[in-house]
């Protein structure tokens, strides 16, 4: 735990560091999208990782925010009231989805996830007030009211606490009675069932805060990219890139949504800048080839691997349990 | 050897293929004003993306070479006014997608110090494209994206060559208008019919508008998923409203399905308007054959302005020599070569590379339509940034192949109206 908070706080002081410091926009814009990837992997984490639901349209709860965003400045009210209503309507979209389908089993919540992101997908493309296909477009302005600003390091200054909440609110949540309880459920729901912990209620709770997350993260995409449709917000392609980086970097750990990113982060995006411009797509190539390599070798992610590495060096003791990736 | 060896030794190999790719191409002596493209050169659109590139390169060359054309910038070893400095554009990759398309344009802002950018093909990704342009005071050449919405946002620094589709969709108004005054047509009631995405939708909008501008009365309007496997609800929507035509955005599947179903449910009407894309598709043609006899699209090009400008076919053949699978030359790479020529052509007069004396110069830009490729009747922009001179083409099919009727001056074919009823 000490642990944790130490690398956090390290995290934490060089990424204001680098904001305030640097002015490489393309970094910056690196080091944004790597937080904020990691915030929305580690949304996914909450309700695919802990508690073992795997989530295939988290995108839609992104998707809640970045709309909340773009419809709050189109009608000219603030951005900032786009974080509780975007919230809001994200959890509400979890409960309602979550009720019905948390308590299938096996692969069927998956399924259920890919459905139900399909509707709203397809309903957003026929409703006028949501932009249909045309999406948003979002005026440019600059301050703190209008939460947009010319410069990149304001981006990366928010991007930087709202990982370091969420990260906070998940070493909460290791610790905390919900935690053990979505790992019990996790491990054997039936077992779990039979000591009296109500599978359903406690994994909505984790989906909608889960939903809370991915949507507080889709205001600051909205106010960051000024551009809001279907396919760069709630398409399936966003669901499954969140989940390759929850899985790439470890699922249910701490660390692992965060190592996944920066591995996307740095290969999808950072490698697509140096050398797409050739268009033969070898940073995809690459990319595509490490999720392979994981997938065959390293099935428990860069952090769950890691953990395991040390957990045979030390021995177990010091670790605590739960921490590896297992699904 | 390991499995696990031999796994890193590809990775290792692929890392170092990748890195050492684009670096041969950089030329040494001459002074160089590099434009930065934004394309979307993987993903979905990579294959037109390809093209746009063959386009943009070969426009670079020729400003840069000695073989003159009737085209602006052509031959003359670079910019004059700038020592004949030559002009090397850096292409970025958009993948298609607006975050990345946002990283792309200050990547080649501020490492590659692009003098201007251009781009991006896609709508969405030229939304994100050009904010990054207008942060950092960099003038932005769109030659290629038809959202409306692009030129309405007030930017300083965005210009627009290719009409929209506001001007597509009054272009068909427009033929009608004409169409009354030759032959004395009757046309009130049209149906609008399109895919959910952002093609139809944008084009549905844009038509939908154009009927309340020019009189008309919408009588339906239908949207589908591109993915659909039957339309036959979707026909009788349309055919219980009765239209007199019915303008159509659709790609190839969903475009067949349609003409299948007015012919089964004999929908007739005296016109059905395309959007280009699966009308004009060769697949399309080959499978509906006679059956989409008198069908009109609506084109931004066409090799008929040859009569217009001697150097279309010119071009198609140096363009069908670089392209992969020897392409002709079409609406987007036609479009994406001159805006090459009309971001030279500013740089050139301008004299300088600084962004404000190139953003004046491309305010006065002002390029007679009959030295571009496109069926413009100039080059000159209005105060949101869009060029005022452009106009698209319509064309109608006839003895199986898409002829051009109007504008009236370069039409080729005169009209055949109404359209053949079916036959059953």
């Amino acid at each position: 735990m000490r642990w944790h908070l130490l690398a956090l706080g390290a995290i934490v002081v060089l990424g204001a560091a680098a904001a305030f410091g640097l002015r490489d926009a393309v970094t910056l814009d690196l080091f944004f999208t790597l937080l904020l990837y990691a915030v929305l992997g580690q949304s996914w984490n909450w309700i695919s990782g802990y508690a073992g639901n795997i989530s295939f349209g988290h995108a839609i709860f992104f998707g809640c925010g970045a709309y909340a965003s773009a419809l709050c400045v189109t009608h000219g009210l603030s951005p900032w009231l786009a974080i509780p209503a975007g919230a809001l309507v994200a959890a509400l979209l979890a409960l309602v989805t979550g009720f019905p389908t948390l308590a299938l089993r096996g692969h069927y919540f998956s399924i259920a996830t890919i459905a139900v992101a399909a509707l709203v997908d397809a309903f957003v493309r026929t409703q006028p007030w949501l932009g249909r296909a045309n999406g948003f477009e979002l005026p440019i302005q600059s301050g703190w009211a209008a939460l947009q600003f010319p410069d990149k390091g304001p981006y990366v200054l928010l991007a930087l606490a709202l990982f370091a909440i969420v990260q906070l609110a998940t070493i909460a949540l290791e610790r905390s009675r919900l935690g053990y309880y979505l790992r019990a459920l996790r491990a054997n729901h039936a077992a779990a069932a039979s000591v009296g912990i109500d599978e359903r209620r406690w994994k909505l709770i984790a989906f909608a805060w889960s939903a809370t997350m991915a949507a507080a993260a889709g205001v600051l995409y909205a106010q960051y990219t000024l551009f809001v449709d279907p396919p760069s917000t709630i398409a399936l392609a966003i669901s499954i890139d969140i989940a390759l980086i929850g899985v790439v970097g470890g699922i249910g750990t701490l660390w692992g949504p965060a190592a996944g990113a920066l591995v996307y982060v740095v290969l999808a995006k950072g490698v697509a800048l140096r050398i797409g411009g050739t268009g033969k797509g070898y940073d995809l190539v690459i990319y595509g080839a490490i999720i392979c390599l994981i997938a065959a070798w390293k099935p428990h992610g860069i952090v769950g691997t890691v953990v395991d590495a040390l957990r045979r060096r030390r021995g177990a003791a010091d670790i605590p349990p739960g921490a590896t990736g297992t699904a | 050897m390991h499995v696990r060896r031999l796994g890193a030794l590809i990775v290792t190999a692929l890392v170092a293929a990748a890195v050492s790719g684009p670096a041969a191409t950089r030329a040494a002596d001459a002074p160089e004003i590099v434009i930065g493209s934004v394309l979307p050169l993987t993903g979905a659109l990579a294959q037109t993306g390809a093209g746009l590139r063959t386009a943009q390169q070969l426009a670079a060359d020729l400003v840069n070479g000695h073989v003159s054309y009737p085209l602006p910038m052509v031959g003359k070893t670079g910019l004059p006014h700038l020592g004949h400095a030559r002009i090397r554009l850096v292409f970025a990759d958009s993948q298609g997608k607006p975050d990345q398309a946002r990283a792309a344009a200050e990547q080649l802002i501020t490492q590659e110090h692009a003098v201007a950018l251009i781009g991006t093909y896609a709508s969405s990704t030229t939304a994100t494209a050009s904010q990054v342009a207008e942060r950092a005071g960099i003038p932005f050449l769109n030659p290629d994206s038809s959202a409306p919405g692009l030129t309405a946002r007030g930017l300083k620094w965005f210009f627009r060559t290719t009409p929209h589709d506001g001007t597509f969709a009054e272009n068909f108004y427009q033929f009608l208008g004409d169409l009354k005054k030759s032959k004395n047509i009757a046309v009130k009631r049209v149906a609008v019919v399109g895919e959910d995405g952002l093609f139809g939708t944008g084009a549905g909008d844009a038509e939908e508008a154009g009927a309340k501008k020019y009189g008309y009365d919408v009588a339906t309007r239908v949207s589908y998923p591109a993915t659909t496997t039957e339309v036959n609800a979707e026909v009788q929507r349309v055919k219980t409203s009765s239209p007199d035509v019915i303008f159509q955005a659709s790609y190839v599947p969903d475009a067949l399905l349609f003409m299948r179903g007015y012919k089964q449910q004999g929908v007739n009407v005296k016109a059905i308007f395309a959007q280009d894309a699966g009308f004009v598709d060769p697949n399309f043609l080959k499978a509906i054959g006679a059956d989409a006899e008198g069908v009109f699209t609506r084109e931004v090009f066409s090799m008929d302005i040859k009569y217009r400008n001697q150097a279309v076919p010119l071009i198609d053949q140096l363009f069908r020599q670089r392209s992969d699978g020897a392409k002709p030359l079409d609406g987007n790479t036609a479009r994406d070569f001159m805006g090459v020529l009309v971001l030279a052509d500013a740089i050139d007069r301008a004299g300088s590379t600084k962004p404000d004396a190139i953003r004046d110069a491309l305010m006065k830009t002002n390029i007679p339509g009959k030295l571009t490729l496109m069926p413009w009747s100039r080059i000159h922009f209005d105060a949101t940034g869009q060029n005022d001179g452009g106009a698209g083409i319509i064309e109608q099919l006839q003895d199986g192949k898409y002829e051009t009727v109007w504008p009236f001056d370069v039409a080729v074919r005169p009209v055949v109206w109404p359209m053949p009823a079916w036959k059953h």
